[in-house]
């Protein structure tokens, strides 16, 4: 009796000490979390497209035509970016002439512009009239050091890019306000093209006349969203 | 002889309780969650994944539950791919999570910030602290339990949030969400 009392109590110990002793209880489940972060460049024209010049008076010959906000931009993005400017040919295209004597081939220089927005490339138009550079003299409608830029720089070094963000939060940085003015005289040379660093005459190139022909031109203006790389 | 026998008999009953012990996540409903920010508005206004986790605890102890981030750099999304030069890596508290049940149990309400699972944040109870009883339907119930019987105070919906702004850089990122269950010791 006292022998199995005893191997009793053994087992009760063991059983009690086994208790003390188990490991602890534990679960665990996942979430497997992606993220993509999708580089998003969107640049928006928020003005028409189409910004007209009709000159039909004296004054208008001889003081120009300014047209301030001309057109608006706004930019928003996820990535550091730079916004450059550019002619989609050399020169103006004539859609029809008014006149038989007159040079119709106009430079891109002719049309002036200016942007609100703080830049510090070496081509820039910030807070200053610039003539539209051709793509010949230009950066040739690629990011480089010659193009002109509204807004960052040529190269990936701190400070010569704009930073990510939107319009609506960063109106001073992402929201470009474009002036754009032409100023023929008379007669129509067009004289603020021929200073500066990239002065152009009009008889420079067509026929050599030093006026412009009256007629109907147009010109494409490319605004240029690229990514900061 | 028949009291050692009755003896013998409870401590088997004993052994055999614990090797039915009840203390597991039921039902998973764990997924693969992905956050694809491709517009400008989820940059700004961010996505949040609704039950992006159900958890149902049935235990027949105190138990503790808790959550963190498993990552190879502590703090640190794991960066698979990226598409810029520029920005700083994503971290891992731009993760918020969301424990819900009818009777909002867990001890941490709306949303907060995922910390790394070295440090992770107490949904119930506190890690490695021997806390005292909190019974059904009370704020931070421990005690036993299941979701089948009080699904208000031992299931949990999960929600996950990001918003991630422009600060970061852009790129493709994983991590891990661990839910550790474990019992209250």
């Amino acid at each position: 009796m006292k022998k199995a009392l005893f191997i009793f109590a053994a087992i009760l110990m063991m059983g009690i000490s086994a208790q003390k002793s188990y490991a602890q209880l534990s679960d665990e489940e996942y979430n497997y979390v992606t993220m993509d972060l999708r580089g998003i460049l969107n640049l928006t024209m928020t003005t028409n497209a189409q910004v007209d010049f009709v000159f039909k008076t004296i004054q208008e010959y001889n003081h120009g035509i300014t047209q301030f906000n001309a057109t608006q931009l706004e930019v928003d993005a996820t990535l550091a970016w730079d916004l450059f400017v550019y002619p989609s040919t050399d020169t103006w295209t004539q859609v029809e002439s008014y006149s038989t004597n007159g040079n119709p081939t106009l430079p891109t220089q002719i049309l002036e512009m200016q942007s609100n927005v703080a830049c510090v490339a070496p081509e820039n138009m910030a807070n200053v009239w610039k003539p539209l550079i051709d793509n010949t003299n230009g950066g040739g409608g690629v990011a480089n050091v010659a193009i002109q830029y509204l807004a960052g720089e040529f190269g990936t070094a701190a400070g010569e890019s704009q930073a990510p963000g939107t319009a609506a939060k960063n109106a001073a940085t992402h929201k470009f306000r474009i002036d754009m003015r032409l100023v023929p005289g008379i007669p129509a040379e067009f004289s603020n093209s021929a200073t500066g660093t990239h002065a152009v005459t009009i008889a420079a190139g067509g026929n050599n006349i030093a006026f412009a022909q009256a007629g109907y031109y147009y010109l494409e203006v490319v605004y240029s969203l690229v990514e900061d790389m | 002889m028949k009291v050692f026998v009755v003896f013998i008999v409870i401590s088997f009953m004993t052994f055999s309780l614990k090797l039915n012990a009840q203390f597991a996540f039921e039902l998973k409903q764990g997924n693969n969650v992905v956050f694809d920010f491709n517009t400008i508005q989820e940059y700004l206004s961010g996505i949040t994944y609704m039950n992006a986790m159900t958890l149902s605890v049935n235990v027949d102890r105190r138990f503790d539950l808790y959550v963190g981030a498993v990552t190879t750099n502590i703090g640190f999304w794991d960066e698979v791919q990226t598409y810029s030069n520029i920005g700083d890596p994503p971290t891992i508290d731009m993760v918020k999570l969301r424990f819900r049940n009818t009777n909002s149990t867990s001890q941490v309400a709306g949303f907060f910030d995922l910390q790394d699972f070295g440090n992770p944040t107490d949904i119930i109870g506190t890690k490695g602290v021997l806390d005292g009883d909190i019974n059904c339907p009370l704020n931070g119930t421990n005690t036993a339990g299941d979701y089948l019987a009080n699904p208000g105070c031992y299931q949990f919906r999960v929600d996950l949030k990001i918003t991630p702004d422009f600060t970061y850089k852009s790129g493709l990122y994983t991590l891990k969400i661990k839910y550790y269950l474990v019992e209250d010791l």
